[in-house]
This record gives structure tokens, sequence and C-alpha cells, in this order.
């Protein structure tokens, strides 16, 4: 769909309901406002940034005008106030990630760049100016390498608490992914590309051998197959044990997330509301 | 061999399963330590964990997504007789791949790359190949080598003496493989193709004829194999010592004497003089 500034769009009118569940349980931890102040000023995601400038070729309208334009696009979409350095990482595999603190930048594989349609790197990239948005950053950093690190601190008790806030933070962080997929569809205009996006993150291409082909419905079938496995008592644990210590939900609920979010009628809502204001 | 047809071959891969493989597979099976791991991954429900993370993050192929890959994985099971047809799954990677493992539901990966641009034809010579290793056992004991490298799952008093008859097993794994997809493709150079698919460019796979005992790969492969009493043998036995597999010169010319002197016993009930 095309459109132009979804001009004062706000995070909490596609916010993911879990994720505001979940961040009243991060709230709940003592001195969180005083860790996060003191990581901002002090923390590692400083390092950070001499690597990607060293290793990584920044996006610009130079050296490359047309994933430089759909980056503009998504900016602009998303109602962003500023533009943040994008840099393109050579890898095969399909990631691109926001980090640096206070002073945020993104990377972008380059096999997104190379394979991606515009909707889907409109989506992708739009995914991750969602989390800058919403400042998912420092929850997301923190929950990184912070566990870890109070763990080491020579106080009694502290390695309960440090495991109390890594995994309220993590899921937090899970939760926070809904959200960034949202505004990743708003950014592309469609449902559909995110689907399609994180299909490709399963393994789903298109341009294989002949008769291999994947549709967004075979994505949902497959979430079903999966949930079927999540049935039971132990289906559940067994679920629940592997995901606590990851920062991304499982992919096939993402898509699921998506298309439930778009049956209920929201993401709809929310396109008439700006666009047809912008008519 | 072109002027046979083969046709409903129906074979039990132990019949042809490589001797040396035979014994490294039985040294597994009969250790105490497999013994256990087996036991570990089932009280852990350890399979059902590998399904739950294969499902959600892996792309399933279904006969809606990829009818004629699955296809393909059913004629193989009726093939060589296994019972439980595996589920499949694509997994995006640069390195040209195709893995079966599990115990009471086995499933094969196979890696985008190799779907790229292998021939139909290699392609089921792989999957059968994966698909023959279900009734010796190889779907258990490659799940518990996965365990195992998988850091701190398998407690280390299991698993590090396991990982030494893993690394002996791997080698002598590949020649049982080789064998079960020259049985299925029933083309020699179309097998050696499909062995060879990732590791040399498809248009020189192409042009290549693995069948002629006087073509140039067969030369270089026996010219490297019997180099005795040279320092260049003692180099190549601390390499293959250390490999995880077998050199691809070493599964060539095993495979070549297999075609000579087994395969047409083995096959001749399925053949049909055209």
């Amino acid at each position: 769909m095309e459109y132009g500034r979804l001009k004062g769009i706000k995070t909490e009118e596609y916010e993911y309901p879990g994720e505001e569940t979940a961040f009243s349980l991060v709230k709940k931890v003592p001195l969180l406002d005083k860790i996060v102040a003191a990581y901002l000023k002090y923390g590692n995601w400083m390092l950070a940034l001499p690597e990607v400038q060293g290793d990584c070729f920044r996006v610009t309208e130079e050296t490359s005008p047309e994933a430089y334009r759909i980056y503009k696009t998504a900016l602009t979409r998303l109602d962003m106030p500023s533009e943040y350095p994008l840099f393109a990482k050579e890898d095969y595999e399909y990631n691109a990630y926001t980090t640096g603190g206070s002073a945020p930048y993104i990377v972008i594989h380059s096999s997104m760049l190379k394979n991606l349609s515009e909707e889907e790197l409109l989506f992708t990239l739009g995914h991750e100016l969602g989390h800058i948005k919403s400042g998912h950053l420092i929850y997301y950093m923190m929950a990184q390498g912070f566990g870890q690190f109070i763990v080491n601190l020579p106080i009694p008790g502290i390695d309960k608490a440090a495991a109390a806030l890594h995994y309220a933070l993590i899921h937090w962080v899970r939760m926070q992914e809904y959200t960034a997929d949202r505004a990743g569809a708003l950014a592309a205009g469609s449902i559909e590309a995110g689907q399609v996006v994180l299909g490709r993150l399963l393994g789903a291409e298109n341009d294989l051998l002949d008769g291999v082909h994947f549709t967004r419905e075979d994505f949902l079938e497959q979430n079903a197959t999966f949930e079927e496995l999540n049935q039971n008592v132990v289906g559940k644990m067994i679920s629940a044990v592997l995901i606590m210590n990851q920062k991304h939900p499982w992919v096939v609920n993402r898509i699921q997330a998506l298309e439930k979010w778009k049956n209920s009628g929201s993401y709809q809502a929310l396109l008439d509301k700006y666009v047809s204001s912008l008519c | 061999m072109n002027q046979y047809n083969i046709h409903n071959i129906k074979i039990n891969p132990a019949d042809f399963q490589h001797p040396m493989d035979k014994n490294a597979t039985r040294l597994i099976q009969s250790s105490a330590a497999f013994r256990k791991c087996l036991e570990f991954i089932s009280k852990q429900s350890l399979e059902k964990q590998m399904q739950c993370i294969y499902r959600s993050s892996l792309a399933q192929l279904t006969p809606k997504t990829a009818p004629g890959i699955c296809r393909m994985a059913e004629e193989a099971c009726e093939m060589f007789g296994a019972e439980t047809v595996p589920e499949l799954f694509l997994q995006r990677s640069y390195t040209t791949a195709v893995t079966m493992m599990g115990i009471e539901k086995p499933l094969i990966l196979l890696s985008t790359e190799l779907l790229k641009d292998i021939k139909e034809e290699m392609l089921w010579g792989l999957i059968a190949a994966e698909i023959s290793g279900i009734r010796n056992g190889f779907g258990e004991i490659r799940f518990a080598e996965w365990l195992c490298d998988s850091a701190g799952i398998i407690p280390a008093v299991i698993s590090r003496p396991l990982s030494k008859l893993f690394k002996e097993w791997h080698k002598y794994l590949q020649f049982s493989h080789d064998r079960a997809a020259l049985i299925a493709i029933g083309d020699f150079n179309k097998t050696m193709c499909a062995v060879l698919a990732g590791e040399i460019p498809m248009e020189i796979l192409m042009r290549m004829d693995f069948s002629d005992p006087n073509c140039s790969y067969m030369k270089q492969s026996r010219e490297f194999l019997e180099n005795k009493g040279h320092w260049t043998e003692t180099l190549r036995d601390i390499k293959a010592f250390s490999n995880e597999g077998v050199f691809y010169a070493a599964r060539y010319v095993n495979l070549y004497q297999f075609m000579k002197n087994e395969y047409w016993d083995i096959t001749e009930d399925f053949m049909e003089e055209i």
C-alpha cells in the first residue's frame, strides 16, 4: 500500500498487548531506573560503534541509492524524529539489528539488501525503527549482558536478584519483538510482506528447486502444527524452557501474531486513521 | 549400466552397508555410554525438544510446499523399508548439506544452498541415502552425536567417551551412504555428481564422466590414495586421522569398486534389460 507519513502515530497505538504487561513486571525491579541511567552512561554499547564503522559500510544516497531511498521511506512513514545511521554488513544470514544506546544506529546484513523486495525491506527497516521509536534499545542491550555482569558482583544473594531481573527483561524483550513487527508492517504498508520476511528467516525461499513454493498460509499452518506440540503439560514445559533464554519469540508465533493483529481490524483502523488524514 | 532399467527396488540397507561402517555402528550401539545416552534422551524428552525447535524455527517441507521432495522421501522409505517417513525441514545455510536424525520421529534437514542448483535426480539420491540410514540405526546415533556436540546437554561422563566413537563412525558412514545413493539413482556418474555437489561447481560436474576409469578425477584419486613410500603419504594419513569425514578421492574409488564388484549382485533382481 502506498502512503506517506503516518503523522503523529504513537507507539501505544500499535504496541503489542503483552509488552505493557511484561514491562509492569520489569518496573517492579528495585533501582531499575538508576541501573538504566548508569548503563546509558557507562555501558559497553559504546564499544560496538567503532567495530561497525570499521567493518561495515554506511548506506547513504551515494553508496546505495535504492536501499537509502527505501530507508528514507520507512523513516518517513513511521514519523521518526530523526535519521539514524544505517550500516550494511556482508553476511549470508538474514539479520538486522539496532544498537547504540542513546545514539542508535541500525545494521542490516547484505543478504537482505540483495534478496528482499522493497516491501520486505521496508518491513525489516521499519521493525528496527520500531525498536528505536518505542525506546526498547536500552533494555534489550541490558538483557544481553547485564545479567552476567551483575551475577559476578561480590554481594550475597545478588545472583537470585540478577536471575529475576534477567528473566523479566528477556521476557519483555521478546514481547517487544511483536511490537516491532507491527511497526515493520506499518512501514511496509503490508502485513503479508512481514510474514514473508519472517518466513525467509525460517529458510522458506521461493527461488529454490522447481516445485518448492511457500506462501504465508503455509507458515500459519506450520504454526498450528507447532502449537499442537505444546498441547499437553510436557509440551508446554519443553516450549517454556526452550524459549526462556531467547531474545526473540518463535518465528512461527510472530507470523501468527501479525495475522491475528490483521484479523482484529486494528491494523486497518490505524491506517484508516492516519492515511485518510493525509488525503 | 544405461542399458538397464532398475525398478521397484526393495532392499534392506544392511545388505550393502560398508563393512567398516557396520563395525563402527556396532561398536557404538554396544557401548554402555551410548545406551546411557539413549536413556537420557528418552527421560528428558529431548527428541520432543528437537521437534519443537525445528517446527518453530525452520520451514517445513510438506506435500503442499514441496510435493516433489516429499514424494522422494516416501519412495526412498519404500525402497529401503523405513517405516516412518521423516519430516523434512529447510535450513537457510550456505553449505550444501542434508542430514537425517531422530529416533521415533526422524527428520531430515536440507540446506537452502543445496536446493539452489542441484538436479532432481541427484537430490533424490542424497535423500534416499539419508533414509537408508534409518533402518541401520543412524538416526539415533546422529541425534546422540548432535546432542553431545551441543555443549552441556548430555553429561560429560557420557558424551566424552562417545565423541571418539562418533568421529570414527563418521568416516565410514559416508561409504554406506554413497552406496545407497548409487542404488537409488542407478547411475554411477550421476551419483558421483550428487556426492560432489557443493564441493565442485555444477557446471564442471556436468562435464565429467566419473564412470570412465580413465577420467582425470580417477587418475588424481588413485595417485593420491596409492602414494606409498612418499612423505605425502604420511601427511595424507595424518590429515585422514584428524578429518571428520573421508577424502572424496577415497569415496570415489570405494564406490567405483562397489559398482564393479557388488552392485550388480545386489540389484540383479530388480534389473530389467532394455
